[in-house]
């Protein structure tokens, strides 16, 4: 299996500032976010990085968000003030805790209606991510895919994200190696937006179950 | 040159849910469904109609590993997996809640479990517990995250990665998920009647439920393929639109004349708004026929992530027995809605059957089961 690679980006923000520096990243593309929670808002400012001003998605494009914790600052507030004020949740607050709410803000945003999953994996939820993409672009079950690693650790706040597509000539490719390669590496979406930005050489990363290749074509 | 495309068999089907664990249990449930039992959130105060599997414990945060185990049990056993099998079969668990119940417990005694580590606590532990050596998803896409699951490892088996795929819809006792449902008064009072008259809103459940798919055509029922699709017209709302939309691309993928359908497993929630769109919908793709509507919310509650799963199971199971239970809560579709006077009551068949389900975030998926004569 080889699949291009259309754009790559990794953004990042100390967790203090996270919040405030997605929303300036989404005011810099005309976007207001609108009853969205913290976890939603960065994941959309990230995924919005691979998507230029005025370039369109494919309709069809599906979108897949990588996350080992999830929304679990969000959740953990939400939680405790049920708890400790013995009340019911505001409902916007527990819409936006409900399944795979930052995809489908990212949908929304892009005008995408394909598959919206959110992937977890407690050794490699991007890996996880891609392998789910990558069965819906060999399918055909959509014409493009939008993959992204969003997780909110102590320090810093990621949104790494990779536009996918079937592969044509040349290019960014990304091909699928036997198994017996096991060369896993961390933060693997964001060493993808860096070979991106300068493709040279290659990146081997993997699983024990599925290993890529990344290569300028 | 491009691979032989391989069937997708049923090799296990179980669960445990408000209907119990065995067959004959369930059915009898499912026929004559007992009133919803009340259940007082703890902190949040209110009393609410839930399906439970087994009695509140709102301090057990063991509980839905352990009742997600205890079908894993089963279901493997009923697939006959040896250790190598088990060792490459794929995980994929699907739920919306993600084991928030074990947090919550936590918090209300020893306060010792991070929420964070929740998220993918299940899919591990049951990893570890039964060896299941393959890849590992923990998949959310709301009420439609079990469809999610059953595609993916179908689609896996299907393009030769996998031989067998170990599919799990868990959804647990949590005071979040009902808290927050009877903030936006989507509950019921009493008892779920979908698309009749008078429908006052959801009833929750709970259950956890495991299929395990594996290669091959020789088994009563084959999972065919589906189509999943996203709505991005309201957070909480798809349009008939999209609900049309992903039933058409389901029978596309799978080649399916709508008019073989023995039957139609509804979304079926009870809750006006998403009724009145499936309604909608299904008049729309079934144009003046309708096909016989089956649906077990009513007697299961609505177990959101697992929900896919779980019915998909309690479907096999009465049709497997005979019967299907109608669609319609109440026995009278509501009139406002396009669903005609004369909706013919679903009868288990040999054929194909369309499950649907329409979820939170504009998710939504319909699955392709096929039936085969026994050899």
């Amino acid at each position: 299996m080889i699949l291009k690679v259309i754009a790559a980006t990794a953004s990042g923000w100390p967790q203090a500032v996270a919040r405030e520096e997605a929303r300036v990243a989404l005011a810099a593309r005309g976007v207001r976010p609108r009853r969205m929670n913290r976890f939603a808002e960065i994941a959309l400012a990230g995924a919005l990085e691979t998507c230029p001003p005025g370039q369109q998605t494919a309709a069809g494009s599906g979108v897949y968000l990588a996350t080992r914790h999830g929304d679990a600052r969000d959740t953990r507030h939400t939680v405790g003030d049920i708890q400790r004020e013995r009340v019911l949740p505001m409902p916007v607050a527990f819409i936006n805790l409900s399944g795979n709410m930052a995809g489908y803000h990212i949908a929304a945003a892009l005008g995408v209606r394909g598959p919206n999953v959110s992937v977890s994996d407690e050794r490699n939820p991007f890996l996880a991510a891609l392998e789910l993409a990558a069965l819906d672009l060999e399918s055909g079950a959509v014409p493009c895919a939008l993959v992204g690693h969003v997780e909110e650790r102590d320090d810093v706040a990621v949104s790494h994200w990779i536009m996918l597509a079937s592969a044509d000539a040349g290019g960014v490719l990304l091909t699928r190696q036997p198994r017996q390669i096991d060369a896993s590496a961390d933060d693997i979406a964001a060493r993808i937006a860096g070979f991106f930005a300068d493709p040279r050489g290659e990146l081997l990363f993997g699983s024990a179950h599925a290993a890529w290749r990344l290569h300028a074509g | 040159m491009a691979r032989p495309l391989v069937s997708v068999a049923v090799r296990a089907a179980e669960a445990v849910s408000a209907a119990g664990t065995e067959p004959d249990e369930i059915l009898r449930f499912l026929r004559i469904p007992p009133p919803a039992p009340l259940v007082t959130l703890p902190e949040a105060g209110i009393e609410i109609p839930m399906r439970l599997a087994a009695a509140p414990d709102w301090n057990d945060a063991a509980r839905l590993p352990r009742m997600a185990a205890n079908v894993l049990a089963r279901a493997l056993e009923a697939a006959g997996l040896d250790r190598a099998q088990r060792e490459r079969a794929a995980l994929l668990v699907a739920s919306s809640s993600m084991n928030v119940g074990a947090y919550e417990a936590s918090e209300r005694t020893a306060g010792t479990l991070a929420l964070a580590d929740q998220r993918n606590a299940l899919a591990e532990s049951l990893a570890e517990k039964f060896g299941l050596g393959g890849l590992r998803f923990s998949l959310n896409a709301a009420c439609a995250s079990g469809a999610a699951a059953l595609l993916y490892g179908h689609r896996l088996i299907r393009d030769g990665a996998v031989e067998h795929a170990v599919i799990v819809g868990a959804e647990g006792l949590n005071q979040l998920t009902p808290a927050g449902f009877a903030a936006l008064r989507l509950l019921a009072p009493a008892n779920c009647t979908p698309f009749a008259s008078g429908r006052q809103g959801m009833v929750l459940g709970e259950g956890a439920a495991v299929v395990v798919l594996g290669r091959g055509d020789d088994a009563r029922w084959l999972l065919e393929g589906g189509a999943m699709n996203c709505d991005p017209h309201s957070p909480t709302a798809s349009t008939p639109e999209a609900m049309s939309g992903v039933m058409e691309a389901a029978f596309e993928r799978v080649q399916l004349d709508r008019r073989e359908l023995v039957a139609v497993k509804v979304h079926g929630s009870g809750s006006d708004d998403s009724d009145r769109a499936e309604a909608r919908a299904l008049a729309d793709t079934f144009s003046s026929s309708l096909p016989p509507l089956a649906g077990f919310k009513p007697m299961l509650g609505h177990t959101l992530g697992a929900s896919a799963v779980l019915e998909l199971v309690a479907l096999m199971q009465s049709a497997d027995a005979g019967w299907l239970p109608p669609a319609i809560g109440g026995g009278n579709a509501d009139p406002a809605l396009p669903m005609g006077d004369d909706l013919p009551a679903p009868v288990p068949a040999d054929g194909r059957y369309l499950l649907n389900t329409f979820g939170f975030g504009g998710n939504n998926a319909a699955l392709i089961m096929k039936r085969r004569k026994p050899r």
